[in-house]
């Protein structure tokens, strides 16, 4: 298991002061935060680097939450996303579990809680890491079994 | 009386036009026989007419005393009778028959009378001439002088004068003077053998004379009362003319007079005979006008206006449940227009609530993580004073930033999903869970629990969470209301008929819900708890989460006697968008 220092977090938030004071109050917690503030600026973010875990806001100006949540699942489906809103709606929690959002978490939320879940939606990635590789090697191993089954 | 209304008319009509046609005919009737009885009287006077003719020839007969002159009045009377004779026997009948037996017996009298008259005149006119021859013989006698006693001249031609002053007067004093002379000449006879020739012939003169003026006196009766039957019958008739002119203004009067004053009476009371029963009606519709549907046209009479009341009831009828109807749509849908009004309250209250809360929820996240970092900063840093001070009024933030989280989530509980996650739950088992939640505080408080549970209950296809959630929050309320009391809890159908919706009923024994505030419950931050313990969002959410099950929520309450929730719960939830 990487230790927390590992976990790279991408905050994505319009409303500065808080997701500045959170991505500090995240850091101090041993979490290597980024900060951007819409959906454009997130997705332009994970094609340069790949966050583990992303903590995304549903209301914001340009593109929302929900559309940079599918955009995310369909071009790095491996990056877990807690969404973290002051709107969320039962209706909205629903959307984001469906579109493969890990956890859906209501503002103001308390830090101790955001980073159990952040550790969680990590594990998770990492899990199904493994699970991908095991099953690669898995080929692998049949393959050369099969050549060695040829050459014989 | 059942007349149809023409019969009522005809008699209207009928009695008045009688009366005038009765009037009419007697009228008709006496005009008639007035103009009978100027027949009559024209007649009458015809023949009276034609007796004063026969009573002047009379007298010219009487006067002159010769043939010629009787022969005029002898045809007058004949053609008195021929006239007679032309008057037809009705007529005769009509007037009288006696009148003309007593004419006709009359007339032959007269005839006979003339007659008689006649002959006396004509036996007179040959006494004349024999009184006169005797006379003259006697005066020659007296003249000569050869009689042997007193015989003057003188004498003789007073006799004479005597003579013709009688034949010319022939009253009762030349009479008497003629008498008192042939007394002298009596005295004279003894001695004149003369004498006694003119004194006879004078004798017989003096009776002949005599028995024409008794003949005439009959004849003048008879002629008298020939006028008399003839006066008699023209004036009688006169008299009924008289009579009957006097009486038909006397009937036109009283025909004009009935007419005046029955007519319209007759006319009057038909009218409002034939209207008594159309008026009954308007009075009728009147009142109807004035919302009195209970009135009905009263059937009397059998004639046009039974069927109109018959019908006009029948439609009443029809129009009075149709009102009652009516009524009961328009209250039923005043109810549910209540109900709409108070859902669509609760709905735009529920919407601003989570407007507010999801405004509110970013600036509480600020504040929170501020305080956060705060806090953090203080944690990791070296005691200095009032360190500890700091991080106490720091938690009182956080605190608070709570209570308001709480808040808001809850209020967020009004965004509602609109799909249903459906599972099959056993309502008795479900209010069995629930209570298991809450056996602490039930403990606790020494609350008895009793459940009132209908077992054979079909079960329901509902969200299970969300009615877990209602009984949760009204059960937790019940229990907050009291120190040891009784929470009572009863399941059934809400009707026998059907089985579509189940029924629950949770009745505390606690302070009870003032009637004024039991509208304002359902009401999200309507609460009566002290400030701090209670959001005034569990019975909101309740209710929010009941109707967006297709169930209802209502309360019954009584000030210090206690509370009851009636829970309706659909068998087959649906999907309602409040």
């Amino acid at each position: 298991m990487k230790k927390k220092k590992d976990i790279k977090v991408l905050l994505v938030d319009d409303e500065v002061e808080f997701v500045d004071t959170l991505a500090q109050r995240l850091k101090m917690r041993d979490l290597l935060v980024d900060v951007v503030y819409n959906g454009e600026q997130a997705l332009s973010f994970i094609r340069k680097t790949s966050p583990d875990v992303i903590v995304l806001d549903l209301k914001m100006p340009g593109l929302h939450g929900i559309e940079v949540l599918k955009e995310i699942k369909k071009s790095a489906s491996e990056i877990q996303v807690i969404i973290l809103t002051g709107h969320g709606t039962d209706k909205d929690e629903d959307e984001a579990r469906r579109l493969g959002g890990f956890d859906f978490l209501r503002k103001p939320a308390d830090i101790d809680l955001l980073v159990a879940k952040i550790k969680e939606a990590f594990a998770e990635k990492v899990e199904r890491a493994m699970t991908a590789i095991a099953f690669a090697e898995e080929g692998a191993l049949d393959t050369a079994r099969k050549i060695i089954k040829k050459e014989e | 009386m059942n007349l149809k209304i023409w019969h009522k008319m005809i008699i209207g009509i009928a009695i008045p036009s009688f009366i005038a046609i009765l009037g009419g005919v007697l009228t008709y009737v006496y005009i008639k026989d007035v103009k009978k009885r100027q027949g009559f009287v024209l007649i009458a006077d015809d023949l009276k007419e034609q007796v004063l003719e026969v009573r002047r020839n009379e007298k010219n007969f009487v006067h002159y005393k010769n043939k010629e002159h009787f022969d005029i009045l002898n045809t007058e009377i004949g053609q008195l009778e021929k006239n007679l004779s032309t008057i037809s026997e009705k007529t005769i009948n009509e007037i009288g028959e006696e009148n003309f037996s007593r004419f006709r017996k009359t007339i032959l009298e007269y005839f006979n009378l003339s007659n008689a008259l006649f002959e006396n005149y004509q036996n007179e006119s040959i006494s004349t001439e024999k009184v006169r021859e005797e006379g003259r013989e006697l005066e020659a006698f007296a003249v000569s002088g050869k009689h042997a006693f007193e015989l003057s001249t003188n004498f003789v031609l007073h006799l004479r004068i005597l003579e013709k002053n009688y034949m010319l007067y022939r009253d009762k004093k030349s009479l008497d003077a003629l008498h008192k002379g042939l007394a002298e000449l009596k005295n004279l006879i003894p001695f004149c053998n003369e004498c006694i020739p003119y004194a006879d012939s004078l004798h017989k003169l003096i009776s002949l004379y005599e028995k024409s003026g008794a003949a005439l006196n009959e004849l003048q009766g008879a002629g008298n009362a020939l006028e008399k039957i003839t006066g008699e019958v023209a004036d009688r008739e006169r008299q009924k003319i008289n009579s009957f002119l006097n009486l038909t203004p006397r009937i036109v009067l009283a025909v004009i007079l009935l007419l005046c004053t029955l007519g319209p009476f007759f006319v009057y009371e038909t009218a409002s005979y034939i209207v008594a029963p159309i008026k009954r009606l308007v009075d009728i519709t009147k009142k109807i006008s004035e919302g009195d549907l209970s009135q009905r046209a009263a059937i009397k009479e059998h004639d046009e206006t039974y069927s109109l009341a018959m019908s006009f009831n029948t439609m009443l009828d029809h129009l009075q449940l149709m009102h009652q109807s009516l009524e009961k749509s328009i209250e039923l849908l005043r109810k549910k227009q209540e109900q709409l009004v108070e859902a669509e309250k609760l709905a735009s209250l529920g919407k601003f609530a989570v407007g507010v809360a999801h405004e509110i929820n970013n600036p509480l996240a600020i504040i929170n993580e501020k305080t956060g970092l705060i806090k953090d900063v203080i944690g990791m840093s070296d005691d200095f004073p009032l360190k500890n001070k700091l991080l106490d009024t720091l938690v009182g933030i956080s605190d608070s930033v709570n209570r308001c989280r709480v808040i808001t989530h809850r209020l967020l509980g009004f965004a509602r999903r609109t799909d249903i996650p459906v599972e099959i739950i056993d309502i008795n088992s479900l209010l069995k869970e629930v209570t298991g939640f809450l056996e602490k505080d039930i403990f606790y408080k020494s609350i008895k629990l009793k459940f009132n549970f209908t077992d054979d209950l079909p079960p329901i296809e509902s969200d299970k969470i969300q009615l877990q959630q209602v009984f949760l929050n009204i059960i937790k309320n019940a229990i907050d209301a009291m120190e040891d009391g009784v929470i009572e809890i009863t399941t059934g159908m809400k009707s026998r008929e059907s089985r579509d919706i189940i029924m629950v009923s949770i009745r505390d024994t606690g302070h009870g819900i003032p009637e004024e505030i039991q509208k304002n419950i359902f009401e999200p931050f309507f609460t009566t708890k002290q400030k701090g313990k209670g959001t005034g969002l569990g019975l909101s959410i309740t209710y929010g989460l009941v109707k967006r099950l297709g169930g209802n929520i209502s309360v019954k309450s009584r000030v210090n006697e206690g509370t009851t929730f009636f829970v309706e719960i659909p068998v087959k939830a649906e999907a309602v968008k409040v």
